[in-house]
């Protein structure tokens, strides 16, 4: 057998312009990120991660840019921008080795509100929301006892003398201590009573301020990332009736949209965390000499980085036609369920490559993978697990009988 | 527990080993499958001279009185070769309903000349309908005098088209997939009434479609008491399983080992295929699937005598759901580390893969296996 010579490069990679960089029309917005995020170097969320702290600092700066009002219309004091140009925001926030869940709900959550708010409500918070005056990072949705069968929530708001008093619990609601609004979903018509099961679901927006010690118990989860995520627990909390979204009754319908399009930016922030483990691995992999030749020259070791940059590539593409859809305010339902699944999935697939090119250093908080690692699991399971997506797309696309 | 043969096995599977690779080339194998019947009578004649006919029969019928580990070197060492004699439909399924539940009259006439390599039997069972619910029995037996006539249609009968005496299963009362009310006689292949239509399956073994038209059998040619001959259905399935599970271990080794000897000629960029990583892997975990599936050959074998029948149906699926999932994986990676030549009729492996995907659906498909275990309890409860 012919002796093979190693072909080792020297590495030409800027850490934030890599070769595995895909040139497309929102060039301008990720140089613009990636000069933000130059400032908050690795260095930066380790020691954030370590403290377990929030990224006070980083969130600032991402809002003083105004990239975290890029979906507010600029009427409202936002940049008008749509769930593409967010997308991409997201995606390099993560690329650039940070990550968004911090700061995605701030974002998204407004959604709710600019779509099916009256305008006063609009008039009245969404300028607030844009310069980041008044925060919106948390949506309590999910319960303790009803996961993802959302319609089965037993958190109620009954209406009384021009108020409705909520009493309830909710689960893994994110970001509480560091929002000033909260959007909740309550029951306010039994299931007993409505037609569709459906119905009869409302959206309010909760004062936190006002709320909490006034009938709002919050509760810290503590997990394995750096999250901050909670438990919710309403007794008689009162919340003034112009704070209902919309129509009484509807809130699930409201509620949906959020979710696409949180479904959409958090398949692009695994879109942006592929993309930083296959860079890293890649990287790692030509450098790293073991029996004389880089690792590199492994296809044990090759061939999975591929595989994982092919499946990150291939998702990005369903990323973006979610988000063409719902900036055409069409229906987006499953492409934004299968944009997640798939980004979700390649994510994972290449932060195990990542990890396992690293060897022992792989588990070294110094290379941030681990972090990294244990960053994007959570997308496994949050917001909507892998097997409620097959479901969905196996029911409402493909009308299968519902399994459950 | 001790997994070490005997002498007498070693010596067993040395010489079944010996006639697989002395009778069972490539070429000779496509002569064999070219004869009238689809196997060799010559073959067939030498498998009873080595004794491998009457193997677990009792010595007073001129068997050895041997056990399911000598079925499954048998087995093992048939799938290495890509046999296609009727093994397991005379010795295993036919002779095992003789065997197990035959009277005294019945063992003596039939057992000595299976051993002899005089008689073929096959198993007509499975229906149009049926799929793999071996309760699922549509054709009837109905009392007419001191016998019964029986009307029906089976089909894809395992060397049905050639067998000397079929074991037809029927219904002598109740609905159509009740446990209770099925009986199981013995026939003629060529009794009056029978019509049989034979036809190769994927892996070039015979089966055939059999329909029955008020054919008339005696009592004593019924096998056990009718109408309550589900459980031993059950238990020669079972011995079935065992057998075909070590066939499919034999085929998988030979799949194997033709594979890495490919990888270790064939040259591309200067250089044979087994140097590259991604495919010595490939090979690797292609010998993980055949070491996990012996092991649940072994395991299939040593529970096919378990008297608990719930116990040794559920070990049963369990062996059968690792040999499916076994044999797919190694015989499509097989076809694949050979490229575009393992996609022709002219290379050994295509084979292995067609044999290995049928055995994945004799006796119940590694989904329909899942399933069993499922339901067997113990575990969770299954969706409503």
């Amino acid at each position: 057998m012919q002796q093979r010579e190693p072909r080792v490069q020297p590495s030409k990679r800027n850490p934030f312009m890599s070769r595995i960089s895909t040139p497309d029309q929102y060039q301008e917005l990720r140089d613009a990120l990636r000069d933000l995020s130059k400032e908050y170097p690795d260095e930066y969320w380790r020691r954030i991660d370590h403290e377990r702290v929030y990224p006070e600092a980083f969130v600032d700066a991402l809002t003083k840019a105004g990239w975290m009002a890029a979906l507010i219309p600029q009427e409202y004091g936002g940049s008008g921008l749509g769930l593409t140009e967010a997308s991409v925001i997201m995606e390099e926030i993560n690329r650039n080795g940070g990550n968004s869940g911090f700061c995605h709900g701030q974002m998204y959550n407004m959604n709710t509100l600019l779509r099916n708010g009256s305008e006063a409500q609009k008039r009245k918070y969404l300028p607030k929301i844009a310069s980041g005056e008044l925060r919106l990072q948390s949506m309590a949705v999910t319960e303790p006892t009803t996961g993802t069968d959302t319609t089965k929530l037993k958190t109620t708001a009954v209406k009384k003398d021009g108020r409705y008093v909520v009493n309830g619990q909710k689960v893994w609601i994110s970001r509480v201590q560091h929002s000033d609004m909260m959007i909740l979903l309550a029951r306010t018509t039994p299931l007993s009573d409505v037609k569709k099961k459906s119905d009869g679901l409302s959206c309010f927006l909760v004062d936190l301020h006002q709320a909490i010690g006034n009938g709002l118990t919050v509760r810290p989860i503590p997990n394995m990332v750096n999250h901050e995520t909670n438990e919710l627990f309403f007794d008689n909390l009162e919340i003034p009736e112009e704070n209902l979204i919309g129509e009484e009754g509807k809130g699930f319908k409201y509620i949906l949209d959020g979710l696409n399009a949180e479904r959409a930016l958090i398949a692009a922030e695994c879109i942006g965390d592929g993309y930083w483990f296959v860079d890293r691995a890649a990287k790692y992999a030509s450098e790293r000499i073991v029996f004389d030749r880089p690792i590199g020259m492994n296809q044990g070791i090759q061939f999975p980085i591929a595989e994982s940059y092919i499946d990150v590539r291939a998702a990005d593409l369903m990323r973006y036609k979610a988000c063409e859809l719902f900036d055409n305010h069409q229906p987006c339902g499953a492409e934004a369920n299968m944009a997640k699944h798939l980004a979700a999935t390649a994510s994972w697939k290449a932060a195990n490559a990542c990890l396992q090119t690293h060897g022992g250093f792989g588990f070294a908080c110094e290379y941030d993978v681990e972090r990294k690692f244990r960053e994007t699991r959570l997308y496994q399971v949050a917001p909507i697990s892998t097997n409620l997506i097959l479901s969905y797309v196996a029911e409402h696309v493909l009308d299968l009988p519902r399994s459950f | 527990m001790d997994f070490d043969f005997t002498d007498e096995q070693r010596m067993l599977k040395d010489s079944v080993e010996r006639l697989v690779k002395d009778e069972y080339g490539f070429e000779q194998r496509a002569k064999y499958l070219a004869e009238p019947d689809g196997f060799s009578r010559a073959q067939w004649a030498r498998y009873a001279d080595m004794g491998l006919l009457g193997l677990s029969f009792d010595e007073e019928y001129g068997g050895s009185n041997c056990g399911p580990v000598e079925t499954m070197i048998v087995m093992e060492a048939l799938g290495r070769g890509l046999a296609v004699e009727p093994y397991l439909a005379t010795v295993v399924l036919g002779g095992g309903f003789v065997r197990l539940g035959g009277n005294e009259a019945q063992r003596a006439a039939i057992l000595p000349q299976i051993a002899q390599g005089e008689l073929q039997m096959a198993f007509a069972h499975s229906e149009a309908q049926s799929r793999y619910d071996l309760a699922d029995v549509a054709t009837t037996a109905r009392r007419q005098g001191d016998g019964w006539v029986l009307d029906g249609a089976k089909r894809v009968v395992l060397h049905g088209g050639s067998a000397d005496l079929l074991v037809v299963s029927a219904r002598v009362s109740g609905g159509r997939r009740d446990r209770d009310g099925i009986g199981l006689f013995v026939i003629r292949g060529d009794a009056a009434g029978v019509t049989r239509r034979s036809y190769p399956t994927q892996d070039r073994l015979r089966a055939a479609d059999i329909e029955l038209s008020g054919v008339r059998v005696p009592d004593s040619d019924v096998l056990g008491v009718a109408g309550a001959a589900l459980p031993l259905i059950e238990t020669v399935v079972a011995h079935a399983v065992a057998a075909v599970s070590a066939e499919a271990v034999g085929a998988m080794a030979a799949a194997h080992e033709e594979t890495v000897e490919y990888l270790k000629v064939r040259k591309q960029f200067g250089v044979p295929i087994g140097s590259f990583q991604a495919l010595q892997h490939r090979a690797v975990d292609m010998l993980v699937m055949v070491e996990q599936a012996r092991s649940m050959a072994l395991f299939a074998t040593m529970m096919s005598e378990e008297p608990d029948a719930a116990e040794r149906d559920r070990s049963m699926s369990a062996a059968k759901v690792q040999i499916g999932r076994s044999g797919r994986f190694v015989g499509q990676q097989g076809v694949q580390l050979h490229g575009g030549i393992g996609m022709t009729e002219e290379c050994k492996i295509g084979h292995y893969l067609r044999r290995l995907s049928v055995i994945d659906i004799q006796f119940g498909s590694t989904e329909h296996h899942l399933t069993q275990l499922a339901n067997a309890g113990g575990l969770i409860d299954a969706a409503a």
